[in-house]
């Protein structure tokens, strides 16, 4: 798979050594990323592959006494193409939303839809907050929005949304406790009466980032502040 | 994805009594990508407290 991100315009950012303890073993994470003005050229350099690869496959089919050794090795480059435009073709609409998608060994930073955290409950970026049929296909009529400063979708983008905002900074010296009652009470707004009723209404929290940068392995950050061992080796 | 994610993470503390470290893995169990800055991570440590006095 490294060598697919090479081939498609990815750029090797580094490798972040020992980056993951997994199953009793140290990981590195080898970082690739496609910038979405890098995207067009890797479109159509995945659709080139796929065309060819078809081609390939017919032109066997008529000629098929061929030295087979040879073309058992195109077979599993040309394989490998068309799996893998099928599965940046589903990125295309997303790559185009969000500055960059960063790559790594072991996932792609992207998702097409808010996660749902509970049955009324989804968490979500940008993008997601710019769909709003996406939003009606998913039940969401609530829409709390907490990067205002960030998003071109505030309050006069929705309509039939309860829409409300508050106004936070990605910053470390941010206080967000005194915005807590009234984020909370919002989504509150949304929970059934107990576990057992189905949601009557949902809502969605979101800021600005869908992908970015300095979260690109956050899971392993999470690792790494939170097991004494690792933090030993990240600092 | 640190905004919104926080207050997710609150949420879920003051809704179902979920600790912080339940409340993050919970969250990033569905969405991979969060991560709280250090800033929001003390506060939201500082609002767990908050309301486990509450209780």
């Amino acid at each position: 798979m490294v060598g697919f991100y090479l081939k498609y315009g990815f750029t090797h950012e580094g490798t972040l050594r020992h980056h993951i303890f997994d199953a009793g073993a140290f990981h590195n994470v080898v970082s690739y990323s496609l910038l979405a003005n890098e995207w067009p050229d890797t479109k159509a350099a995945l659709v080139a592959a796929r065309e060819l690869a078809a081609i390939k496959q017919q032109h066997e089919i008529a000629n098929n006494d061929d030295d087979d050794d040879d073309d058992d090795d195109d077979d599993d480059d040309d394989n490998d193409d068309a799996e893998a435009y099928a599965k940046w073709a589903k990125y295309s609409g997303i790559v185009s939303a969000v500055n960059r998608i960063t790559s790594s060994s072991f996932t792609i930073r992207a998702q097409p839809e808010p996660a749902k955290i509970l049955d009324y409950l989804y968490l979500g970026d940008r993008v997601h907050a710019s769909d709003p049929d996406m939003l009606r296909a998913l039940g969401i009529d609530h829409v709390l929005n907490v990067a205002p400063m960030a998003v071109m979708t505030t309050r006069f983008f929705y309509s039939n949304v309860v829409y409300d905002e508050i106004n936070m900074m990605d910053d470390t010296e941010f206080d967000i406790l005194p915005h807590l009652p009234q984020a909370l009470s919002f989504i509150d707004k949304c929970a059934p009466e107990s576990d057992e009723h189905p949601p009557q209404h949902k809502v969605l929290v979101h800021c600005s980032a869908g992908v970015r940068r300095r979260t690109s392995h956050p899971a392993i950050t999470w690792h790494a502040t939170h097991t004494p061992t690792l933090t030993l080796t990240h600092r | 994805m640190s905004r919104s994610a926080s207050v997710v993470i609150a949420y879920l503390m003051y809704k179902k009594q979920f600790t912080y470290t339940e409340a993050v893995y919970h969250t990033r169990a569905q969405r991979p990508v969060i991560d709280p800055n250090d800033g929001f991570k003390v506060q939201l440590a500082q609002f767990a407290e908050s309301l486990n006095l509450m209780r």
